[in-house]
């Protein structure tokens, strides 16, 4: 062993983070060595300064803005963000009320052995059926029986481009889902800025807020997928096997939108925060022309990139993304493969080009657990971005 | 002997179940209880200036993500990783780099044994000043491992849990950063004597 690895067993001794053979060594090396009983005392030294390090006092209470705060979150906000493969059934995106996302914390339901066990199969299912049969028995009572004052809602929701109501619905995963209800969620982006409250509603419900972080809602049973989620797990955005190994079932892409000034170049910049985290992969899928000839946008391109990796990492560049001088982000869209082929006829005014470009990429082949960044990068019309 | 990772105290399992099932209001026990803490540790880190923001923001977020808290570390760890990372992602944010005034700004205040003489205090500030001043000598690293194993006293396992690296690097980086300071300290006491 050499001598830095002899010294580190000294260190991990006077911390008492030995084994029992390892101390038992050291400590018979410390009485024989009077080297190794000065680097002893010389640690002990160290260890009794540190801990007499001047304090930093915190000068006020952080309880009321912190109450504040949090009673300030959107309900959205505070719903579990958790999901779960459970076999062939794709645990999908579903909002779950607050009160019952967070009734049972793992940490109460389970004790810690029954934390490592995986679950069997038939205790999935248990929970499972009853939980699609009351989710198809809601949705049937809501959808069946709709009074006109729920029409004109919807339609006003289809104008604010999907308000927070409505992403309930269409982010829940119904066998055969009822066509009206697709039309009136078809998610579009919003390159206007809507009036404060629309931008909220629509923003918070899709996002948890403003700004807020991506978050993969569920359908499906929320103690399952609760136990299915990591302590400690940064959350995450749909799970990664099952979207692989089930191409059938509904994909979910998360999508931003940023515009970009023409100075800027996103992709080194992209590649910078993401050599800087070290656990996010950018997948350069191109640019195309976007014809701006119908919008009052000036002439532009569009660059699309792929980002997966670590959520945590991931969730963590977007924002860094969002501080970019230059760069501006516009919205955050979730948009599933049932959306995709339909048009609504109410809906022109959001089914833009953009839109289009969005759900044309959005199923080109994205990676499982992407999000996908479409940045607006403005440019000459008289020299088009080349491929 | 090795120590393993502390779980959930009881006392802070029962706040937990009644932030989850009653209201919001529960939670302020535990931030009433953590902050100073909390506070402390993250100003060492990264600066009084904004240490406060850093620890409320973490309070919020771990407030929206209690129903995943598993209990398998004590609440205090899932805390401070939380703040942890919502400090690295803010320094990332804005870009910072530590400047020498900030650095300054970084040394805390001395707080004096009610029993010690007069002389006795000013010794011990004057001697706790130049170990902070040489713990900011080290690379972030370094400072890191340090303030969360020696100021902290958390276990190799807590703070490889925090920082998501091996427990074995833990033991190698720790022991790295004490000879570092130790050179660091050598070099603030021989600049005082020039």
């Amino acid at each position: 062993m050499d001598e830095n690895k002899r010294e580190e067993l000294i260190s991990a001794y006077l911390d008492g983070e030995l084994d029992a053979a390892e101390h038992e060594r050291t400590a018979k090396w410390i009485e024989e060595d009077p080297r190794a009983q000065k680097l002893l005392q010389e640690l002990q030294g160290l260890q009794a300064a540190m801990r007499t390090l001047p304090q930093h006092r915190l000068e006020k209470n952080l309880m009321q803005p912190v109450l504040e705060q949090i009673d300030a979150q959107p309900a959205a906000a505070l719903y579990s963000m958790v999901a779960a493969d459970m076999q062939s059934e794709k645990v999908m995106c579903a909002m779950v009320p607050p009160q019952r996302a967070l009734s049972e914390p793992a940490a109460i339901r389970h004790t810690s052995s029954e934390l490592e066990k995986p679950l069997d199969h038939d205790r999935r299912r248990l929970y499972l059926w009853p939980a699609v049969a009351i989710a198809v028995a809601v949705l049937l009572m809501v959808f069946s029986s709709r009074d006109p004052v729920e029409e004109d809602r919807s339609v006003a929701r289809s104008d604010l481009g999907a308000g927070q109501e409505s992403t309930v619905v269409e982010e829940a995963t119904v066998p055969s889902p009822n066509l009206r209800v697709m039309e009136s969620t078809l998610q579009r982006i919003e390159l206007s800025p809507a009036a404060p409250g629309q931008q909220r509603s629509s923003a918070q419900a899709r996002t948890g807020g403003a700004g807020g972080r991506p978050f993969a809602e569920k359908s499906a049973p929320v103690t399952e997928a609760d136990e299915a989620s990591e302590f400690n797990e940064p959350l995450i955005f749909a799970d990664q096997d099952s979207q692989a190994s089930a191409p059938e079932t509904t994909q979910f892409l998360t999508t931003y939108l940023f515009k970009a000034s023409a100075e800027i170049d996103i992709k080194s910049q992209l590649e910078t925060l993401s050599r800087e985290s070290g656990e996010v992969k950018v997948i350069d899928l191109g640019m195309d022309p976007y014809d701006t000839s119908s919008s009052s946008l000036a002439a532009a391109y569009h660059r699309v990139f792929d980002l997966y990796g670590d959520p945590e990492a991931t969730y963590t560049l977007i924002e860094a993304l969002k501080n970019v001088p230059g760069l501006t982000f516009s919205t955050q869209n979730r948009i599933r493969s049932e959306d995709f082929p339909i048009k609504s006829e109410k809906n022109k005014r959001a089914d833009t080009k953009i839109e289009r470009l969005e759900k044309n990429q959005a199923f080109a082949q994205p990676v499982p657990d992407c999000i996908r960044l479409i940045i607006i990068v403005p440019t000459s019309r008289s020299q088009p971005p080349k491929r | 002997m090795k120590e393993t990772i502390p779980s959930v105290s009881q006392d802070d399992l029962e706040i937990i179940k009644a932030t989850l099932n009653e209201s919001s209001q529960a939670f302020g026990e535990l931030v009433e209880k953590y902050q100073a803490r909390l506070y402390n540790s993250i100003a060492h880190l990264f600066g009084p200036r904004d240490a406060e923001d850093i620890v409320q923001d973490a309070f919020v977020k771990a407030f929206q993500k209690l129903s995943t808290f598993r209990g398998t570390s004590s609440f205090y760890t899932w805390l401070y990783r939380i703040a942890f990372n919502t400090a690295v992602s803010y320094q990332r944010r804005h870009k910072t780099t530590t400047s020498l005034e900030q650095k300054k700004e970084k040394i805390g205040d001395y707080l004096p044994d009610k029993h010690d003489r007069p002389d006795e205090c000013l010794e011990k500030k004057e001697r706790a000043e130049k170990i902070q001043l040489a713990l900011h000598l080290l690379n972030e690293e370094h400072q890191t491992i340090l303030i969360l194993r020696e100021y902290e006293e958390m276990s190799y396992e807590t703070i490889a849990e925090i920082l998501k690296i091996p427990v074995g690097t833990i033991r190698s980086r720790l022991h790295r950063a004490r000879i570092c300071l130790k050179d660091a300290i050598n070099q603030v006491l021989h600049k005082d004597f020039e």
